[in-house]
């Protein structure tokens, strides 16, 4: 394992001065991955005509119309606080549950292991809108219907067939040596889990956290059905802009940088993580 | 935004409470609370509403409940794709989430004959719940009954009703010589609109004759308009089934207007065959076609308000066309307030429902573009100040318009489906108007046998279209 | 994937060597999704053997065995779905394969402003699908939309009809396809760039002695072992194409006609439309049942070769 090493180089790269092509084609897909970005927060920032106006203006007189009317007409900060707790409590609870059962199918044989792993993963198969049904009748039945820990719950379920699939390709790379040899040293089994694989562990788990995460706070199916107007969460709320007759552009670049802006600073912010955790267990 | 359109938080609200203190204060006798009305203080009541901009001034107006009241209302919007799968869910499951629903009349017969609504007639009569001038006869009986009743009583309660029409730029109609109609020209025909339409059409100037909104998500409204206009004297009635249910929607009528709808798509603009109302609406708004397709309630908020300088003032409105036998599309359309079956709080979601729509309420909200549903509101100064588009559509309100213009059936969301499907295609050119119209007539079918028409000693509903004198009772004299 | 094959038990014995071990530290995950899985899966067993429309519980309910099925297997708009959605799934994921594992290549390379680069990339998938949708429609509205007016302009310079996106059946399908290689090729470009930086160096270095071609290197070194990360990222991409929902619903909800409704959408309009949930049950069932074999045939296949070659 050589996760502090710099990436490998292919050796069969060419020398640096050869690479103009490259910086031409990263340009690009930067291009196409960036405008409608760049687009939807410069409308964010238009007033309601310059928003619609043909030709599109790139400059303009930026103006805060359209988030004070957002802040002011709907609880956006209700449904952000809500779309925080729900995410942020399903990745840790998914996170933590996932990884236990990632690492008995990593670590052990058993009978039956394959089948359960690809049960497992079987649970993510179906689209959301076959569920609902049977889902809002359960959560009817235990009173969940319009709560926030129902929506974790369901969360939780929903990504822990992401977590088990990608914590156990990264189980399955640290050797078993390191764990039995603590264990040889009088460690218990949860202890050596600890002290030694779980510090290997943590850059995978956090990118997968970071992965899970980013799902949660953006899920919308679900959310349309089972919450209220105590517990809305973003995606639902954004989503209610264009049923209108009259789409207000500027309204809904509001929304969407208002619903994207913290996880996209949050994933700036830890995309070195991000990647590095990931570039360790692809490997088997 | 201006502080009047906005719906119930936020500092706008404030302004539009005082305001609507003052008011209250001022212009109208304080209706007086009887001692059932006290007791429910405290009450919570939960509205599933439809977020459309012209019942946002019936929203602002409920903070001035809640401080008279003492009953607290959440309002919940959700959009119009989303409105009635949330309804239907949870009306499904019982939850009693929601005291109140935004009902569009096109779906009434579903709710209803499912149980899922409650009525309302009990609460209509009851003076200890109702303010004495509620006035329940100033409602217009089409809009009152047509709005709410089915199997004979009364579930929703109107807050705004329309008709279908167009919308044409009169300074372009003017430009290409072309004699401006009035609101119900008798010459205003489906022959003389097409050849409006051919001359408007400037593709070179980037200026479309007509657009429409052929989207298949919006048949039940765009095809059905036609439909009627282009039947005769003797087929009126038979627009999709005739008196045994048998489907009728392939008939020789309707053949006629679909291919004359398709014909529309040479004047509009390119690329037209996924418009829905906003992109056909945003096109209009921005002067790159003569004319649109138009409902009157949403004249006020899309193209009446201040927002849209480049464009108020320029339009004229007109009712759909004649069809080539003389017949007038009688469209109705109109969402209003239900009850919930599992409501647990019927009482104090009645108060605030007798309360919105209440006469001095109704008034209010007409300034900011919700559209009338009274003889007093119609024939109020503010009408006609605020709303003069609505003003001329009151005597067809009283007299023509047929409720059942969307046939009064469960099965309506899936028609309407139906046809869009196939008419879409048609529109496109991926199959004949005939072969679109088979195809609509075998899955209309379907759903009809699916709902158990067919079977031996079904109960299926009345045909009110045929004869509308049913909907002209008087609003108190409904059970 | 054999990793724990032989197991030297030298380590004090424990709880952590019984045969319940493994379950125990499963538990906690098996629980939460036989809570939520298994009561939707009965349910859904059951509402596709009757013939409920939810919103008509007046009609008496009755078992109809397979008829839901044998409807669904006979009805055009069904097929029609299916093509669309495998002609949605097969291209969206073969193009955001071959870009996102070209883009990984490029990485490999001495190049300056990485970190930069990587953002970028990364950036449309950390969007939520809702607001790729809105996104989308926003710039492809019509006259008005800021790739429909750049590309209106362009296409007349050179004296060509403005294109049309979302309003022929073929431009919508493949708009829709686009979209979807642009907001989820960056996943492809990740996992696949994870797996090229934790290949060992060694056989790159014999390739090198050898004197191989860099396409040599590639097809014969790189793309085998690169084989784990590959699966991973086709069997969770394929799943995910193929009930794509969100972008489609915002976008086109299925039109123009019917050539954008995916199973997924069409399960939608039957199922939350007409609320006819028997017919919805027994198509999410066919669903799942397709989506199994796919991933089943996925890990198979790669599983296999990776035993060939080891």
């Amino acid at each position: 394992m050589s996760m502090t090493q710099p990436l490998p180089v292919s050796p069969s790269a060419p020398p640096r001065e050869r690479n103009w092509w490259v910086y031409v084609i990263l340009l690009l897909v930067s291009f196409v991955a960036l405008v409608p970005i760049v687009w939807i927060v410069l409308t964010a920032l238009m007033d309601r005509a310059v928003a619609q106006s043909v030709p599109p203006q790139w400059i303009f007189t930026p103006t805060l119309e359209a988030f004070e009317t957002l802040l002011t007409r709907y609880d956006m900060l209700l449904y952000m606080r809500n779309s925080a707790i729900v995410s942020v409590s399903a990745t840790f609870f998914s996170v933590v549950l996932g990884m236990f059962c990632a690492y008995a199918l990593a670590r052990y044989e058993f009978p039956g292991k394959n089948d359960v792993a690809f049960w497992i993963l079987s649970n993510r198969m179906l689209p959301p809108v076959a569920v609902i049904l049977p889902i809002f009748m359960f959560f009817q039945t235990f009173k969940l219907l319009d709560s926030l820990v129902g929506l974790i719950l369901l969360y939780t379920g929903m990504q822990l067939p992401f977590v088990v699939w990608m914590l156990k390709g990264f189980f399955e790379d640290i050797p078993r040596q390191i764990e039995e040899s603590a264990l040889v040293d009088g460690d218990t089994w949860f202890g050596a889990f600890r002290r030694v694989t779980l510090p290997l562990m943590a850059p995978s788990i956090t990118a997968t956290a970071i992965f899970v995460l980013i799902l949660s706070w953006n899920e919308y199916a679900f959310a349309v059905f089972l919450t209220g107007a105590q517990t809305r969460t973003l995606p639902p709320a954004v989503a209610s802009f264009i049923g209108g007759s009259d789409i207000q552009w500027n309204l809904l670049g509001a929304a969407c940088v208002f619903i994207t802006l913290p996880i996209l600073l949050f994933v700036v912010a830890v995309q070195r993580q991000f990647v590095r955790g990931l570039s360790m267990g692809m490997m088997k | 935004m201006d502080a009047k359109t906005r719906p119930q938080r936020g500092c706008g609200l404030k302004a539009a409470a005082s305001l609507a203190a003052l008011l209250a204060f001022t212009a109208m006798p304080a209706a007086a609370q009887t001692e059932r009305q006290k007791a429910l203080a405290g009450a919570t009541v939960n509205i599933l509403a439809v977020q459309m901009p012209q019942y946002a001034p019936l929203w602002a107006q409920i903070p001035e409940f809640e401080q008279q009241y003492g009953i607290k209302v959440n309002l919940e919007e959700a959009s119009f794709d989303q409105m009635r799968e949330k309804s239907l869910l949870d009306m499904s499951q019982g939850t009693g989430r929601y005291d109140i629903f935004t009902v569009d009349v096109m779906w009434l017969a579903e709710y209803v004959s499912a149980g899922y609504l409650h009525p309302l007639t009990q609460y209509v009569k009851d003076p200890e719940l109702t303010a004495a001038d509620y006035d329940v006869d100033d409602f217009l009986p089409r809009i009152y009954s047509g709005n709410g009743m089915w199997d004979g009583a009364i579930y929703n309660l109107p807050i705004g009703a329309g008709v279908t029409g167009h919308v044409f730029r009169k300074d372009m109609m003017e430009q290409a010589g072309l004699a401006v109609p009035e609101w119900y020209d008798k010459s205003w025909t489906t022959e003389r609109f097409m050849e409006a339409v051919e001359k408007l059409n400037n593709p070179d100037a980037g200026v479309a004759g007509y657009v429409s909104q052929p989207q298949r998500w919006f048949w039940g409204w765009t095809f059905t308009q036609l439909m009627h206009a282009f039947q005769t004297d003797e087929t009126a009635g038979d627009e999709f089934v005739d008196e045994n249910w048998n489907v009728t929607i392939n008939s020789p009528q309707n053949l006629e207007a679909l291919k004359w709808y398709v014909g529309l798509a040479k004047y509009g603009p390119a690329g037209s065959a996924n418009f829905g109302y906003p992109e056909m609406l945003s096109l209009y708004q921005q002067g790159k076609a003569a004319g649109a397709l138009m409902y009157t309630e949403f004249v006020a908020g899309d193209l009446e308000d201040p927002r849209h300088a480049e464009i108020s003032g320029k339009n004229i409105y007109l009712h759909t066309a004649i069809g080539p036998h003389g017949k007038i599309d009688p469209w109705f359309g109109s969402w209003g307030l239900g009850i919930s079956r599992d409501s647990k709080n019927k009482e104090a979601a009645w108060t605030f429902m007798q309360w919105i729509t209440h006469k001095n309420q109704s008034l209010k909200a007409l300034k900011g573009g919700t559209a009338p549903t009274r003889h007093s509101t119609y024939k109020s100064e503010e009408a006609k100040q605020y709303t003069p588009h609505y003003v001329g559509i009151y005597d067809f309100m009283l007299n023509t318009t047929n409720p059942d213009t969307r046939i009064r059936v469960p099965e309506w969301a899936e028609i309407s489906d139906v046809m869009g499907l196939y008419g879409n295609q048609a529109w496109l050119g991926e199959i004949t108007p005939e072969e679109a119209l088979t195809n609509m007539e075998s899955e209309i079918k379907a759903a009809f046998r699916r709902g158990g028409y067919y079977r031996e000693g079904a109960k299926n509903p009345p045909q009110l279209w045929r004869d509308l004198s049913v909907y002209d009772a008087k609003p108190s004299s409904w059970k | 994937m054999d990793v724990g094959a032989a197991p030297a038990r030298s380590a004090r014995a424990g709880a952590h060597d019984a045969p319940w071990f493994p379950w125990a530290l499963m538990a906690p995950t098996l629980i939460v999704l036989l809570i939520l899985g298994v009561f939707p899966f009965l349910y859904s067993l059951y509402l596709a053997s009757t013939n409920i429309i939810l919103s008509k519980p007046y009609l008496e309910t009755e078992f109809v065995g397979l008829y839901q099925y044998h409807e669904l297997v006979q009805d055009r708009r069904f097929l029609n779905a299916l093509k669309v959605t495998a002609i949605f799934t097969f291209f969206a994921v073969f193009i955001e394969f071959w870009a996102g594992l070209g883009l990984a290549l490029l990485f490999r390379r001495r190049i300056r402003g990485k970190a930069f680069f990587r953002l970028a990339i990364l950036l449309p998938m950390v969007l939520p699908p809702v607001v790729v949708g809105l996104t989308w429609r926003y710039l492809l509205y019509p006259h008005s939309g800021l790739v429909t007016y750049y590309s209106t302009l362009l296409f007349g310079f050179f004296g060509l009809p403005a294109p049309q996106f979302l309003s022929s059946p073929d431009a919508a399908l493949q708009t829709l396809i686009m979209i979807d290689v642009w907001q989820w090729t960056p996943f492809m470009f990740l996992i696949l760039h994870a797996g090229l930086a934790s290949l060992p160096p060694e056989p790159y270095e014999a390739a090198e002695i050898d004197g191989a071609s860099s396409w040599r290197v590639f097809w014969t070194i790189t793309l085998p072992m690169l084989k784990p990360s590959i699966m991973i990222a086709l069997v969770i991409r394929t799943m995910d194409a193929f009930r794509t929902y969100d972008t489609i619903a915002v976008l086109t909800k299925g039109g123009p006609g019917n050539a954008t409704e995916t199973l997924n959408i069409l399960l939608t309009n039957i199922g939350f439309g007409f609320f006819n949930i028997s017919k919805a049950a027994a198509l999410s069932f066919i669903i799942l049942v397709i989506i199994i074999t796919l991933s089943f045939l996925f890990i198979r296949v790669f599983a296999k070769k990776q035993l060939d070659e080891a």
